[in-house]
This record gives structure tokens, C-alpha cells and sequence, in this order.
């Protein structure tokens, strides 16, 4: 706590100001001259108060020492334990210039457009629990210095034959990017993160434990080596398009070594440092059984990223709205003879067993955190998954650039030797049969739910509408049991697909990854 | 708290209920808004009738007394247009190309509608031109075979023709005829439509929009200079490549006739 030399009251960090604010005698005061013993700038390390979440683990560390009544993390709503500690202390901070309102405003523009959102998600009550959290962050300074030499090219045509002049590029170059970030906390998905950015470093000020004071902040627990290639990457890239545009390269065609790790060696690219840092993230949690949902505002632009979990029965009513519309559009329209209409139902099954399809891998990649370099390097990320797509990474790029050539041919076949209707259904057979082949087995690797139905009905659905097509019968009941048994799998695909998407929208409860976490909880 | 508690399920029920409420209140705005919208235009009367009437059984599908009594209902058809019945048992074309010539050998341009019974390919079918046209649709063709294939199917070919011209000239004096599977398929079909485009507009609301390279970089405090460059000719490289030569196409080819319609096996 910053004691206020006024009236010896609690001094926050007040936004609009950026100073210190006495709450009740108005008093304020320049951060940087606010200072406890332990806070000094020669000591590498500050007393903070942790506050650890009994149930999922989470710590956050404060300086004000005030009691928080819930978890950031987990949303439960705990007296949190409290001790005192010590913190690795950073070199840069960028303090909040969002304030709560500004926050709140940016968060209900993005809501205006979440249609299906729980009703809770824009209560103002809900709303008001935003909670400022200053996020770890490694920011980077990379550094190219090398005496470059880059392919370049010019080609010109006489007659037959087109004649290409090769060049070597030189030149002395130096470039510096001081500022591409990563964020240090595994309980800060990356996901969330890569959308946030970004924070404008051209803002960072030296750190002081005072800016703290009203606020919360996450630890660091994920190494700054995680990301440092993907920083340099980030560094390569961009000096790569400069030189290509450059006025005395222009019209060389630059190239031969825009492979990145090429480009390390080509542009002499090094991380010459990393610096902890702080950056403003506005926090909000919504728990629905054992999901929770995030939405973060950054402090410092307003951008607003948030998990927007769908209320069922908002999304079925508003479907049955819209479907009245649809109904009067399409009997105004015209009539679809009945074995058009069984065609149509087969290709929205294989169409939805599609998006079912693609919907699970990403629940698979989400929940074994692939996409998630912070989560795999704390050992949260189950890895199984990925590691198994690692291994097979190889021959499955060649089979999906195989699958589509493949498909392509034979539609042009079938469209050469019958035409019309057959070749659709051609391509709805083909269709079920890699959704058959793709969907079945990865519906088995979710695991737990009941998936893999989906795929399974759909496969039916297919077969017996082809029967009906193959056998051609006169009475247009057998077509319009067809369309029925399609339809009603697309129906249950659809359930599935928005039942699964709350799955998606949401996360998993922190305890699951975390070493000590209560599983029960 | 219990009381809270009930307090919000009754709430929540009352929610519930006035969404749905308002939900069914909407169906019905809509349906009655399509009831009035889906009535067929009423044809043009002429009252001293113009137009002819031709039944021409060449397949034998009618006794003496069918052909009378069908040339009865097929008289209110010829209010509006010419009107004709032909059963054929041999077809070297498709039902559809047979009638289209059958009708602008008789009829032209006039309006009027053929129905067919072609036993070669066991379809039935109906073609109209004209002002029949404008209220006997394509889709309207389609829907009244489907309704009548059935007596086809069963050799009832009289019930069948007689009941095709009755609801004719149901739609010609501006009535509705059933078409009861149309409205179920398009009522699943608008269903599964409905909830496809939330889905996209739930996805899309709730993507979350990654900065580009280039905004990531102007967040970064960065510099590039290059100095003492050259550029130095190291050799050259010939391919054969010689130029395709392309042809344009040539233009697109004439409109057909008027009319159209719709049929179905049995």
C-alpha cells in the first residue's frame, strides 16, 4: 500500500491523470516519487502481495494489498489466500490509458453484434467486474548488421526463347526492430494474446512498483527463448519487403533466400536483448460449469477480444425468425421437384458433416493447446495430438494437396461422360466418403462426448438417398422419405455444430492444466 | 435465496415465453403475408370463347364417355386459352421436346396449355404459352403432375387428366390448389438455411482479428539503413518459352420461344 503523506490513505493509479490519486483527500502524486523501501530501482526484485485462487492455482500480485473476492482465471468466487512475496522486478511498464468506462464502452460495442450471447454476457453487473491486469510480456530487440548479398533477377523475351540476367544485391545493411512482443504468462492464451496486439512500445516508461497500486498483475512463466525465433521471423519479413522495394533493388525480382532460417544468415538477424515488461489488459470471466469464457479489452488501444459463448435458445428462436423469412422467400420463389430437393438435402449433409468436421479438429487443437507455444512450453499442452500430426505432418500436406486434384479430376470426368444432376452426385458421394474417412476416426480422438454420431447419420443419410437416386422409383414419397432422413441428420449436425461451438468459445477450467489445481472444483 | 431463485426461474420462464410468443406472432404475420403473396394472378376471361379444344387419344387411354366428360372440364380451361389432351405410346424425343413442337404446331404463340400422357417414356406433362402461362407457371406444371402421377401410375388415366384440368382451372380462376409437401420441404429446408446463416454470423461475430505484420512492426520503434550498395551482373540464363497463341470466342447464340412447364413419371 502507498500510504497518501495528506491524510495517510490508500494512493491508486488514477488513468485519466496517470498519477497517483488519494481517493479521499484528492491528493496526487508523480509514480516515480511514490516509493517503499523495497522498491528501490537497484534491487532486482519488489514486495508484492500474492493472491492464489485455492481452486485453479492462479496467482496474481498486487501492490495496494487489497482482498479480491474472485479468480480472474477461473471465475470462482473465493476469498483468495494471500502472502507476501517477491517478484522478479521489469524493466518497462505501459500504463493503463483506458479507463474502466472506456473499457466497458468498447466491450458493449463488440456485444451489440453478439446476437446469440448469453444475456448475462451484457448485464451491467457482469460489466462491472472488468478487472485491470497488467499481463507479462518479453519484449524483444532485434538487431540485423551484415554486408548483404541477395540474388536478383531480370528477364526479357526475344523470340522463343525468354533470356533472365542474374545480379548479386550488395550492400551494407543495418536494421533494428525494438518492441515485437510475446506474453510471458501461460494463463494468458496465445490466442487471445496474438489478438490483442498491439501494444505501441514507442509508449513504455521504466517501471515503478507504484503503477501497480489499484491494479493487478500476472507472473511470467513461460522462457522469452519460446518465441524468440517467431520474433525474428517477424524482424526478417519485414526487412526482406524493404529490400525489395528498395529504389536501387527495384525491378530485380529479390529473392534466393526467403527461407526465414536463410534469412538469419542473410540478413545477420540476432535478438540482442529481452526485456520484461508490462503491458494493460482489461479482464473479464465468464463461468458456465466447468467452461469459462474470457473477454479482455487491451489498456492501452480499447481493442476488445472475447470469447462469445451462443445461449441455445436465443440462437434456435432467432433461427426459427429468420427460417419464416426464408420459408416465404423460397414459396414465392419456385417448387423443388422432389428428387431435386433429395439432392439438395444430401449435399447440405455432407456440407454440414464438413463443418462438423472441421469444427472438432479445432476443439482438438484447442484443448491439446497446439496452437498455444506459451501452454506447451509450461507442460500444459497435452501434446498428443500434435505430436501425432507432427510425425505425419509431411505426408498429410501431400494427401490434402492430392485429395483436391484428385476430386477436381473426377468431376471433370463424370461432368465429360453423363452431365447434370449425376455429376453433383458424384460429388456428394466423394464428399461423404472423405468426410467418412477424415471424420470418423477424429470424432474418436475428442473423446468423452458423444461425437461421432454426426458423421455416422450422415454416412446413412447418403447411402439411402443414393439408393432411392439408383433405383429411380415413380411414387415421390420414396424421395420425400429421402429428403426426410437427410434433412433430419442435417438437423442433428447443425444441433452438434452449435452445441459443440459453446465448447469452442469457451475454455477449459485452469485447474485442468494446473499442477495442484482442484479438479472437483 | 429461495425465493430469489423462483423468483428468477419465473423470470426466465416469462422470457422464454414472451420470445416465443413473439416468435409465433412473426410466423403468423409472415405466413398470412405468403397466403395473400402465393395466390395465382387470375387469367384473363374471354367469355365468347376464341380458343379451341382438342383431344387427340392416340395411345387409346379413354373410352367415348371419358373423352365427353373430360371435354367438359376442359371447356372452362378455354376462358383463357386453347387447350388440348394428347396420349402418344410412341415418343422418339423426350416429353418435353415432343410437346413443345406439338404445341407451336397447333397453338403458335397463343395462349393455352397440352396435356400430355406419353406412354413411350411414361411421363405425363404439361406445357403453356400465353396468359395460361403467366398464372400455369413451370413450378405450378410441376406441382399439379405431382399431384395427379399417383392415377397414372394405377392406369386411371382418365381421373388423372380430369383432375389435372380441374385444378387448372382452379389456379385460372384464381384459387389455390394443395401443394402441401411443397410448403413441408421448404418449411425443413428454410429451417436448415436459417440456422446455417446464424452459424456464419456467430463465427464471424466471434472471430478474433489478428493485427497484420505490417501493424505489428509500426507498433516497434525500428530503423533500416543500407549503404555502399551494388549491384553486380553474375550471368544469364535462356528457357524456350515460345508465345501461345489464343483464339476469342464467338458470340452467344439466339433466344428460344415463350412458354414452358413442368411434368412426371409414372
Amino acid at each position: 500500500m502507498y500510504e497518501c503523506p495528506g491524510c495517510g490513505g490508500n494512493l491508486k493509479f488514477d488513468i485519466p491523470t496517470q498519477q497517483l490519486l488519494c481517493a479521499y483527500c484528492g491528493t496526487k502524486k508523480n509514480p516515480y516519487e511514490v516509493e517503499k523501501k523495497t522498491d528501490a530501482v537497484e534491487q532486482d526484485y519488489f514486495e508484492t502481495t500474492v493472491f492464489t485462487c485455492p481452486q485453479c492455482g492462479g496467482e496474481l500480485y498486487s501492490t495496494d494489498g487489497e482482498a479480491t473476492s474472485f479468480c480472474t482465471f477461473c471465475g470462482a468466487s473465493n476469498i483468495l489466500t494471500e502472502r507476501i512475496s517477491k517478484e522478479k522486478r521489469p524493466e518497462y511498464i505501459i500504463p493503463f490509458k483506458q479507463t474502466k468506462a472506456d473499457c466497458k464502452d468498447a466491450y458493449a460495442k463488440k456485444m451489440r453484434y453478439a446476437f446469440f450471447a448469453p444475456n448475462e454476457l451484457k448485464k451491467a453487473e457482469y460489466v462491472e467486474e472488468f478487472r485491470g491486469i497488467y499481463m507479462p510480456y518479453w519484449t524483444y530487440q532485434i538487431t540485423q548488421d551484415k554486408q548483404i548479398a541477395l540474388r536478383g533477377e531480370k528477364s526479357h523475351r526475344s523470340g522463343d526463347y525468354v533470356y533472365t540476367d542474374h545480379y548479386w544485391l550488395r550492400g551494407d545493411m543495418k536494421a533494428y526492430y525494438l518492441g515485437y512482443s510475446s506474453d510471458a504468462s501461460a494463463s494468458f492464451y496465445d490466442g487471445i494474446s496474438e489478438a490483442l496486439a498491439p501494444f505501441d512500445v514507442k509508449k513504455l516508461v521504466n517501471f515503478t512498483p507504484s503503477f501497480l497500486s489499484g491494479f493487478y498483475a500476472d507472473t511470467a512463466d513461460v522462457p522469452s527463448s519460446v518465441y524468440a525465433d517467431d520474433m525474428k521471423g517477424l524482424a526478417n519479413r519485414s526487412t526482406f519487403e524493404i529490400l525489395k522495394k528498395r529504389g536501387e533493388f527495384a525491378g530485380y525480382n529479390v529473392g534466393g533466400c526467403n527461407k526465414e532460417t536463410g534469412l538469419n544468415t542473410s540478413l545477420g538477424t540476432t535478438c540482442r536483448d529481452v526485456d520484461r515488461t508490462l503491458y494493460p489488459v482489461w479482464f473479464l470471466t465468464y463461468r458456465n460449469k466447468d467452461r469459462v469464457a474470457y473477454a479482455t479489452v487491451n489498456g492501452q488501444t480499447g481493442k476488445v477480444v472475447a470469447d462469445l459463448p451462443v445461449d441455445l435458445k436465443k440462437y434456435f428462436l432467432g433461427s426459427v425468425l429468420l427460417a419464416a423469412v426464408i420459408f416465404c422467400f423460397l414459396n414465392l420463389l419456385f417448387t423443388i421437384k422432389p428428387a431435386v430437393l433429395m439432392m439438395l438435402s444430401a449435399l447440405l449433409t455432407v456440407l454440414t458433416g464438413f463443418l462438423y468436421s472441421s469444427e472438432l479438429n479445432e476443439i482438438v487443437r484447442k484443448e491439446n493447446f497446439s496452437d498455444d507455444k506459451g501452454m506447451q512450453a509450461a507442460g500444459k499442452a497435452s501434446g498428443a495430438f500434435g505430436n501425432r500430426n507432427a510425425n505425419k505432418k509431411k505426408g498429410k500436406k501431400v494427401a490434402q494437396n492430392l485429395i483436391p486434384i484428385i476430386i477436381f479430376s473426377w468431376i471433370i470426368f463424370a461432368a465429360v461422360i453423363s452431365g447434370g444432376a449425376d455429376v453433383l452426385w458424384l460429388v456428394i458421394v466423394i464428399a461423404a466418403v472423405l468426410m467418412a474417412v477424415r471424420g470418423i476416426p477424429r470424432s474418436k480422438m475428442v473423446g468423452g462426448v458423444r461425437e461421432g454420431l454426426g458423421f455416422v447419420f450422415s454416412v446413412v443419410a447418403v447411402i439411402v438417398t443414393l439408393l432411392i437416386r439408383i433405383i429411380n422409383p415413380v411414387s415421390d414419397l420414396y424421395y420425400y422419405a429421402g429428403t426426410l432422413v437427410s434433412l433430419l441428420t442435417v438437423l442433428y449436425n447443425l444441433y452438434d455444430l452449435i452445441r459443440n461451438y459453446n465448447r469452442l468459445a469457451m475454455r477449459r477450467l485452469p485447474q485442468f492444466d494446473k499442477k495442484g489445481g482442484d479438479h472437483h472444483a | 435465496m429461495r425465493n430469489g431463485c423462483f423468483q428468477k426461474k419465473q423470470k426466465n420462464k416469462r422470457s422464454v415465453l414472451s420470445s416465443l410468443l413473439a416468435a409465433v406472432f412473426a410466423v403468423v404475420i409472415f405466413a398470412g403475408y405468403f397466403w395473400s403473396a402465393d395466390l395465382p394472378v387470375r387469367a384473363a376471361e374471354d367469355y365468347e370463347s376464341r380458343y379451341s379444344l382438342i383431344i387427340e387419344d392416340d395411345a387409346q387411354l379413354l373410352s367415348e364417355e371419358e373423352e365427353q366428360a373430360l371435354a367438359e372440364v376442359m371447356r372452362d380451361v378455354t376462358r383463357y386459352g386453347h387447350v388440348a389432351f394428347k396420349s402418344i405410346d410412341e415418343n422418339y424425343s423426350s416429353t418435353e421436346n415432343y410437346i413443345e413442337d406439338y404445341y407451336a404446331a397447333y397453338f403458335g404463340s397463343d395462349s393455352g396449355t397440352v396435356f400430355l400422357i406419353d406412354m413411350d417414356n411414361r411421363n405425363i406433362w404439361i406445357h403453356s404459352n400465353g396468359a395460361v402461362y403467366k398464372v400455369i407457371t413451370k413450378a405450378y406444371a410441376n406441382t399439379i403432375t405431382d399431384n395427379v402421377y399417383r392415377y397414372a401410375s394405377d392406369a386411371d388415366y382418365y381421373t388423372c387428366a380430369y383432375k389435372a384440368y380441374e385444378q387448372m382451372t382452379t389456379l385460372l380462376e384464381g384459387n389455390k390448389i394443395a401443394q402441401p409437401m411443397k410448403y413441408l420441404s421448404n418449411a425443413f429446408l428454410a429451417l436448415i438455411l436459417a440456422m446455417l446463416i446464424n452459424y456464419f454470423i456467430v463465427r464471424m461475430v466471434s472471430r478474433a482479428v489478428k493485427p497484420s505484420e505490417e501493424q505489428l512492426k509500426k507498433a516497434t520503434r525500428n530503423g533500416f539503413k543500407l549503404e555502399n550498395v551494388s549491384i553486380d551482373f553474375s550471368h544469364t540464363t535462356k528457357v524456350y518459352d515460345p508465345p501461345s497463341s489464343s483464339s476469342s470466342g464467338g458470340g452467344g447464340g439466339g433466344g428460344g420461344g415463350g412458354g414452358g412447364g413442368g411434368g412426371h413419371s409414372f
